[in-house]
């Protein structure tokens, strides 16, 4: 058994479940005449079952998200300065662009060049060019580390559901047993995704500003240990109908972690989005003045300026 | 069929007593096989006989318990040693009843009673003058038939049981 024949295990669950409990029953079943009131009486409280499953056929592929995850990766190379540059979430290191040394290497080449609009290329663009760079490189990081979260969170949603379907099959087949019919799931959602702090930069304010970062625990392993297990769920039934509630209620867990760790990467990408928008000199270059000026106007001294 | 319930269906567990004079067999969840080593039955008497296979069946249960477990560590994919321990009331009273039951399987010629209480305190009870009435065959076959009533009756009382504390 496995993920890809989900409701083909919905199926034998829900047969299971309507056969263990005619044959509870007991003499009666043989009964034609009980049987015909009895029957889809049973069969009605198992109806739900298939329902149950059917969402989780839907899920993301976790293969989706291996494509923008690897056009992430070419932009954290695009981007990849200084030395050891490194992915400040999964320590990876990036070999440096060299294209980008040539921008700082401009200022030679403009050393005639004076006037406002100089100056300005000079403040604005060539000097911080490094830092905004840099700073871009660390929200490329950020992303990256979303999608891998998001790869591994519906990666472990898969084995999730898989497994609450195989313990429901043994837990039907071992009821009538004589000890308790108990049974635990340790949710692999829960441990999928791993979350750090990183302080990137300080920029101009007097305080560090900390990036949250959400990142799969494979890709954040070495910037944080990994997640421990958490305390795994417990259910337990001694009847058809006992086993199946405990069944939607396993379900409903796996359901509410899922929400609660989409929750957790939403809040994460997003607290990272108001930190941008609020210092968002610190990632892109100021637009230049010179592309609002019009022949007319483009050799005031508000633009080119005059040569000294 | 699901995988646990085929595994349980097939689980044989083996026991013998005396150095093989009497070898037995529990499988298919309820059924026994017993057979006696060549010419070891006429050296028995039925006081001897009570307590070889009082010991055989405590060897065989136990066996068969280690065997359960096993398949349920590989259904359940966890590794599974014993029983959970009680958490609720209802848990500890349905332990505490279940130590009570008491199992009870006989033979159809009446000759052999076989008890057993909370799966723990074998009883064997053979008639006077069985083991010269009875062939070796007849006798082992009389002993399996007990056997394999006690056991469905242990089950029968358990589904009961769990149907009254759980249901």
């Amino acid at each position: 058994m496995s993920y890809s024949d989900l409701m083909g295990h919905a199926a034998e669950i829900q047969r299971k479940a309507v056969d263990k409990a005619i044959e509870d029953l007991g003499g009666r079943r043989h009964s034609r005449s009980y049987m015909s009131e009895k029957r889809p009486e049973i069969e009605a409280q198992f109806a739900d079952i298939p329902a149950l499953f059917a969402p989780f056929t839907q899920i993301p592929e976790p293969g989706s998200f291996d494509p923008p995850i690897a056009s992430m990766g070419r932009v954290l190379g695009v981007l990849s300065s200084g030395q050891t540059p490194k992915d400040p979430i999964s320590d990876d290191v990036y070999p440096a662009n060299i294209i980008l040394d040539k921008v700082p290497g401009a200022e030679s080449y403009i050393e005639d060049w004076t006037g406002k609009a100089a100056m300005d290329f000079k403040s604005f663009f060539i000097d911080p060019f490094p830092s905004v760079v840099s700073n871009q490189f660390t929200v490329a990081a950020i992303l990256k580390a979303g999608l891998e979260a998001e790869k591994s969170l519906w990666s472990g949603a898969r084995t999730d559901i898989d497994t609450i379907a195989h313990k429901v099959l043994a837990a039907l087949d071992n009821m009538d047993d004589c000890g308790k019919n108990e049974w635990t799931i340790g949710f692999t959602v829960l441990a999928s995704i791993a979350f750090v702090g990183a302080t990137v930069f300080t920029g101009g304010t007097a305080a560090p500003i900390a990036f949250t970062v959400a990142g799969g625990v494979l890709s954040t392993t070495a910037a944080a240990p990994p997640m421990s297990d958490p305390e795994p769920n417990r259910y337990s039934g001694e009847s058809p109908a006992a086993v199946i509630a405990e069944m939607r209620a396993g379900i409903g867990d796996l359901t509410r972690c899922i929400n609660e760790q989409e929750r957790r990467i939403a809040d994460s990408i997003s607290k990272n989005h108001d930190l941008i928008a609020k210092d968002r000199t610190f990632f892109v270059s100021p637009r230049p003045a010179l592309a609002d000026a019009t022949p007319g106007t483009v050799r005031d001294g508000a633009y080119l300026g005059y040569p000294t | 069929m699901g995988v646990l319930a085929d595994r349980l269906d097939s689980l044989r567990v083996r026991a013998t007593a005396r150095g093989g004079r009497i070898a037995a067999e529990l499988h298919h969840r309820t059924e026994v096989s017993l057979v006696f080593g060549a010419g070891s039955y006429h050296r028995y008497d039925e006081r001897l006989l009570e307590q070889d296979l009082a010991s055989l069946a405590r060897a065989l249960w136990a066996g068969r318990m280690k065997a359960y477990y096993q398949a349920l560590s590989e259904a359940f994919e966890e590794p599974v040693t014993g029983e959970p321990r009680p958490v609720t009331p209802r848990d500890v009273e349905y332990r505490n009843a279940r130590d009570r039951i008491v199992a009870r399987g006989e033979s159809s010629g009446g000759h052999i009673v076989i008890s057993v209480r909370g799966m723990r305190d074998w009883t064997v009870r053979i008639a006077p003058g069985t083991v010269t009435a009875l062939t070796a065959d007849e006798f082992a076959d009389e002993a399996a038939a007990a056997g394999g009533a006690l056991v469905r009756d242990q089950f029968a009382q358990i589904r009961g049981l769990k149907d009254r504390i759980y249901g």
